[in-house]
């Protein structure tokens, strides 16, 4: 099953291999059911939300009545929930008695398959069950492939394999491990500057749907802050973002961007102070080298040649490009290609950088690397507004989350603020990441694996890793 | 002519057929807001499309355009001329690749694919000079047969619509497909998805007719074009002269020029 | 956003046999082509109408009011102006002439209605259903209705570069004419090379779902011909027969006679309406 991006037309596969008409649309029902997806069969493609689409395609390769499905990645562009979703169907399907195949580099939601094949360099370098060949943490990271944090967790208590969730706390306390207990961490405190983007009772209606996709909206975000902007798929996190370099005006109320009004000033006029990189490189990559791709931003805002080789110079340094200069951007991998678009913005030279999922995609290296990036402009002083779902980044990294839920904004404040708020994650669609989750198991707040092994260690147990 | 049938049994083929149309439909698109109503010449980037297309993927570009634009008028309403305008894409997509290859043993211009000079190839103003009159010769076809729908259905002056079609097409074609081909073409080599590369043709083309081809494609289009603008809406009109058989008959004589190409 | 002007609705229009559709739209194209009388294209106008409300397309017409009216002024005012016979700028005034423009325009207009009842009223699969019963090979009907559907994920990618390239500065409302032609490169490269990259990933996911197995197809969707196709049949040879002999009968003496007092009667009624407080 590869046709990850194709609008799905449910029948097409059966109605190849000339299965009766009746037999078809008695599999069309079923297959539907067993995605959850009953009741579907009417409704144009193009109108299902991700994880339906990713149902969707799931349920068209059921329909030939497979012995095997495979899959490739299907769950990179969900929201958590969604990705949980998908993974309960394929478990469902596999306990029916399909064999399922997923291939995917994300390991969090692999520990209840049956077996895991690990391949490196075109060969199998191991095979076994996923909670034991999961718990080689440093092999694995050697390989470029990221270990579940439960993983991690389970080694620190020198489990023999990875914790089920719901036992780590008995396993803590039957390796009698003590716990450091840190306290409540610090709450986030408002800052005193003036800011420097601000939205005030911001709605966006797009033309011909009833509910606003951006539903009266207002806050305020100081310079130097590292924001992440959260939600479910469709919940309107894209759509307020592109008020503010003036991709969409607003239907009513403001946004005031460095001092200008974003509708008065327009994109062009924006564009000097707020980069704004979108999910997919591909979407703005045309010219022949990597140095003609970012000359492209500058030229447009009127930058001289005489200053444009410096800024070429300066962003392709940052992003760990400059060798690659006279080089043709298709040819560079994925990571690669998400890193120039980054520096091409970054040539423009704004205060304020936009990043919309700019980890999706990428493989456990790239993603690191792309992560260092970010923390590094934050330090530069860029200030940073980061769309994602993925909620290790934001733990690891931001500062502060803004939260949206159907056009609302539901949520603003500090990070273990908003991982103790069950009912906003819950109405976002969100989960807060393992680290969280395990930690809180214990009475803590970690935010990041490395501050919840701290603790374990801390308290006297585990052997690192 | 053969090659526009053969390419059905390919997959590849038929699935670039599909996404050409639909590239080409989803730039008219928005640009569907105006419809061409005389006087109202409006930017159409789409006329890009087509020769690009073209000298991509032949024969997949000829029935994708002529897709693409029956979908651009599923959006604005069919019309009866809805069928030329189907028919004068298709020469649109179809007449760059087949004149080209009947010209060059080159699979693309060089200034467009970027690739050195060959012992048996033609030199680089050469091969400029026949890329513009490719293009020119492909948009008086298309302007030919539209404006030839437009006179049986009397739904446009066509002495006014024509030389809109004709220029815009010779515009896009002549001056953006060039820029955008340089940058996409060399990529579409590298993912092994140009005709010559999925139907494993290499050189020129080898009809015995190619000569008659080559006079009778381009000298009906730009004859028929010509005879129809300087006609239409004349006394020439007036005097009983019916131009509908005037811009019928060359049609007809493009489409078989081209395919004895 | 609603690209296509299908209406997801139950009505006998939308019940009609694909074929009877494809075959109904180019026959009544060619009546409208027999009419040239302002007030008969007017008839024919609400035969439109008529079948639009029947089909629940009433508002899909309406959808496209503007562009209607502009098809029906600008083609008028173009024939009335230009054309070689009674055009004002050659001959001056001619009331004659303007109403043949008229009808010129409202001719158009109605055709380009009739489509759009067409689309409104039919699915892209019941319309390449019936392209295939009328002979159009599998493939070449896949490859349409494919198409179709890779259309709205196209425009949406089409949207995406638009906004990336903006959001770098692009500029595509200032400058002269071959600067802001040469500004849409960077929008239609990456357009072009994001949808085009997709072709062997679905070639291959054709494949693995069976296409070009060689299996004899089974059609999900059927259709049968049914009691509302034949009515709808002899409605349309009725009006093929007007258009044809409707102008010989109408200057028969009986027919006359019959039409002038149904005018004197309609006039009387109308008189006595009017006459009332």
């Amino acid at each position: 099953m590869r046709q990850r991006t194709r609008p799905g037309v449910l029948p097409g596969s059966a109605e190849s291999l000339g299965v009766p008409r009746a037999e078809i649309a008695r599999r069309v029902a079923e297959c539907l059911g067993l995605v959850g997806l009953a009741g579907f069969e009417r409704r144009e493609p193009a109108t299902l939300s991700g994880g339906e689409k990713q149902r969707l395609a799931i349920a068209s390769v059921l329909a030939m009545r497979p012995s095997l499905i495979l899959l490739d990645e299907p769950t990179t562009d969900l929201d958590p929930v969604g990705k949980g979703e998908v993974h309960a169907i394929l478990r469902r399907l596999a306990a029916d008695g399909l064999a399922v195949a997923v291939i995917e580099h994300e390991t969090e939601e692999l520990l209840d398959l049956d077996r895991i094949l690990h391949l490196d360099a075109g060969a199998v370098r191991r095979d076994g069950p996923p909670r034991r060949l999961l718990l080689e943490v440093a092999e694995l990271a050697a390989a470029g492939v990221e270990p579940p944090v439960a993983a991690r967790a389970s080694r620190w208590l020198g489990l023999a394999e990875v914790v089920r969730e719901e036992r780590f706390a008995d396993e803590v306390a039957a390796r009698g491990v003590q716990v450091e207990r840190t306290g409540v961490r610090p709450r986030l405190a408002t800052r005193g500057e003036a800011p420097v983007i601000e939205v005030d009772h911001l709605v966006h209606r797009y033309p011909l749907r009833d509910q606003p996709a951006v539903d009266d909206v207002s806050l305020a975000i100081r310079p130097g802050e590292f924001v992440a902007l959260l939600g479910a798929n469709g919940s309107g996190k894209t759509t307020l973002a592109k008020h503010l370099n003036g991709l969409l005006p607003p239907t009513s109320g403001a946004v005031r961007v460095a001092g200008h009004d974003a509708k008065k000033a327009g994109t062009a006029q924006l564009a000097r102070h707020v980069g704004y990189v979108f999910q997919d490189p591909d979407h703005q990559i045309f010219s022949a080298t990597v140095w003609e791709e970012m000359a492209f931003g500058p030229r447009n805002l009127g930058v001289g040649e005489d200053q444009l080789e410096s800024r070429i110079l300066a962003a392709l340094e940052v992003v760990g490009l400059t060798e690659e200069r006279d080089r043709d951007p298709f040819v560079l991998t994925k990571g690669q290609r998400q890193r120039l678009a980054v520096a091409s913005v970054l040539a423009t030279a704004p205060e304020i950088l936009v990043l919309d999922e700019p980890t999706t995609g990428l493989d456990y290296n790239d993603r690191e690397r792309m992560l260092a990036l970010l923390a590094d402009l934050h330090r530069r002083g860029h200030t940073v507004l980061v769309i994602t779902h993925a909620m290790e980044v934001v733990a690891s990294h931001c500062e502060r989350a803004l939260v949206m839920a159907g056009g609302k904004l539901v949520f603003d404040g500090g990070i273990p603020e908003l991982f103790a708020n069950d009912e906003v994650l819950a109405r976002a669609r969100l989960r807060a990441p393992t680290a969280w989750r395990l930690g809180r198991m214990l009475g803590l707040e970690t935010l990041t694996p490395e501050e919840l092994g701290a603790a374990l260690r801390g308290g006297g147990g585990g052997n690192g890793a | 002519m053969r090659d526009l049938i053969r390419m059905w049994s390919n997959t590849r083929m038929i699935v670039l057929v599909a996404i050409s149309a639909a590239v080409y439909a989803a730039i008219l698109l928005p640009f569907k807001l105006f419809p061409i109503v005389p006087g109202v010449t409006e930017l159409r980037p789409a006329t890009a499309i087509p020769p690009l297309a073209s000298l991509l993927f032949g024969p997949a570009a000829a029935w994708g355009m002529g897709f693409g634009n029956l979908i651009g008028d599923f959006a604005s309403g069919l019309g009866p001329v809805t069928p030329f305008g189907m028919l004068g894409n298709f020469l649109l997509g179809w007449m760059p690749y087949r004149l080209w290859r009947a010209m060059s043993s080159e699979p693309l211009p060089r200034f467009i694919s970027g690739e050195k000079a060959s012992a048996s190839s033609q030199g680089l103003l050469v091969q400029v000079a026949e890329f513009l009159f490719i293009i020119v010769v492909a948009s008086a076809a298309c302007a030919l047969v539209i404006g030839w729908g437009g006179l049986i259905f009397e739904a446009f002056p066509v002495k006014a619509v024509v030389p809109i079609i004709f220029v815009n097409n010779v515009l896009w074609g002549g001056f953006v497909t060039p820029l955008v081909a340089r940058a996409v073409a060399p990529r579409v080599r590298a993912w092994g998805l140009t005709a010559d590369q999925i139907l494993g043709v290499s050189q020129r083309s080898q009809s015995p007719t190619r000569l008659i081809g080559l006079f009778l494609a381009p000298a009906s289009a730009l004859g028929g074009v010509l005879v129809l603008y300087l006609l239409a809406g004349s006394p020439g009109e007036a005097a009983g002269v019916d131009l509908r058989w005037l811009a019928g008959v060359p049609s007809v004589l493009v489409l078989v020029g081209t395919a004895l190409l | 956003m609603k690209l296509f002007l299908y209406l997801d609705r139950e009505s006998v229009v939308h019940r009609l046999h694909p074929v009877t559709k494809l075959v109904a739209l180019p026959v009544l194209f060619g009546v409208a082509m027999r009419l040239e009388r302002l007030e008969t294209l007017a008839l024919l106008a609400l035969v439109v109408v008529v079948v639009a409300a029947l089909g629940r397309a009433l508002d899909a017409v309406a959808g496209m009011a503007s562009l209607l009216l502009t098809l029906l002024i600008a083609t008028t005012l173009m024939w009335w102006l230009f054309a070689p016979q009674g055009g004002l700028l050659r001959d001056g005034f001619q009331p004659a002439a303007l109403a043949r423009s008229a009808g010129l325009g409202l001719r158009l207009a109605l055709m380009v209605a009739s489509g759009i009842v067409f689309l409104a009223t039919t699915r892209v699969e019941d319309f390449a259903h019936g392209l295939r019963t009328l002979g159009l090979p599998y493939r070449v009907a896949f490859a349409l209705t494919l198409a179709f559907r890779l259309v709205p994920t196209f425009v949406a990618s089409g949207r995406a570069v638009a906004e990336a390239q903006r959001a770098r500065g692009l500029d595509l409302d200032h400058g002269g004419l071959v600067t802001r032609m040469r500004r849409y490169t960077p929008l239609v490269v990456p357009m072009f090379l994001t949808s085009i990259r997709r072709a062997d990933r679905l070639a291959a996911a054709l494949e693995t779902r069976g296409f070009g197995s060689g299996e004899k197809r089974t059609d999900l969707v059927e259709h049968r011909f049914g009691g509302r196709d034949a009515l709808a049949a002899v409605l349309l040879v009725g009006l093929v027969a007007a258009s044809l002999w409707g102008g010989e009968l109408a200057s028969q003496p009986a027919v006359q006679a019959a039409l002038g007092s149904a005018r004197a009667w309609l006039e009387a009624l109308y008189a006595k309406a009017a006459s009332r407080p």
